[in-house]
């Protein structure tokens, strides 16, 4: 069995995400954010799917297990797709469009490959081991593509703040995970109050999207980066000229 | 303009111009996989077991990992 603090949480991850695409509906923009709203249901049903097979087969149980980590290659799947997406529409204008698609799909292939080839040897649960080695790899892809995003999004200087929260979203998700999984090898006392900040990541990345969509506008502009020192003496020597 | 004319635009996309798209993406595709497994390396030095992340892809628990001869 699960405890209460695990069950309040997939359940208030559950309610946000279905909120939020009844937001999307009711704006009409459920099209133009499929992606993002993709993810949020499989997550969603993957979450209600947890709790059926924790109930019925038990949370250390086998079915569980592949229960959960099938849906989680899935979901990553889904995932990295929304990320893709958010690439396209960032660099829609940018020379490197056309490119976006192709090196992302590629790229998308050989990690599948790089996952077969370090797990190929374990037959007996070449199964389980590859669902565990691709979900990793999986992970960092999505640190990594969420990084390189954030950095494209300052460079460019987004101008929807629509855009920038929602992938200030996966930025939560992802480095609270990268942050709990540092503090995990720091600090092994604090292991099992650890366990907690997975989910309540995903449930604060569902809320600020839910936010996001519900009190931001689609085109109310992003704030203004603040010019850097160099920047702003060189307009202020223009000036006096 | 030096990456611009590199990369060319859709009004040159020849057989050539494809080749050379293909040959981009794929450069592209191999810094990431590169940078992807740089990444897990250093990692996997500083941890310094096989615990793997668990990333929670919904407001679910994850299950415990069986050993699975990692």
């Amino acid at each position: 069995m699960i405890g209460t603090y695990d069950l309040v949480v997939a359940l208030l991850s559950v309610a946000i995400s279905l909120g939020m695409v009844g937001v999307c509906l009711r704006q009409k923009i459920f099209r133009r954010y499929f992606f993002i709203n993709l993810y949020i249901l499989v997550s969603a049903a993957h979450t209600l799917g947890t709790l059926y097979f924790i109930h019925y087969y038990g949370y250390r149980s086998l079915t569980y297990f592949y229960f959960y980590y099938t849906g989680d290659a899935v979901g990553s799947m889904i995932g990295y797709l929304l990320i893709a997406s958010f690439f396209d529409k960032l660099l829609r204008d940018s020379v490197f469009r056309p490119y976006i698609r192709p090196t992302l799909g590629i790229f998308f292939i050989m990690v599948v490959g790089i996952s077969a080839l370090f797990v190929w040897r374990n037959y007996s649960t070449l199964y389980s081991s590859f669902l565990i080695e691709l979900q990793q790899n999986m992970f960092f892809v999505g640190v990594l593509l969420t990084f390189l995003l954030w950095l494209s999004m300052n460079y460019l200087h987004a101008e929807s703040r629509r855009f920038v929260l929602l992938v200030s979203g996966l930025g939560i998700y992802f480095s609270a995970h990268a942050a709990n999984y540092a503090l995990q090898f720091l600090s092994s006392g604090l292991k099992n109050a650890l366990t907690m900040v997975p989910p309540l990541a995903y449930t604060l990345m569902v809320a600020l999207w839910l936010y996001t969509f519900w009190r931001v506008p689609e085109g109310e502009a992003a704030v203004a980066p603040v010019p850097r020192p160099e920047e702003s003496l060189v307009k202020v020597k223009i000036s006096s000229e | 303009m030096r990456i611009r004319s590199f990369l060319g635009n859709k009004s040159s996309m020849g057989v050539l111009g494809k080749m050379r798209r293909l040959l981009v993406c794929l450069l592209f595709a191999f810094l990431l996989v590169c940078s992807l497994v740089g990444l897990k390396n250093v990692v996997a030095q500083h941890s310094g077991s096989d615990t793997p992340v668990v990333l929670a892809i919904g407001g679910g628990p994850p299950p415990p990992i069986p050993d699975l001869g990692h």
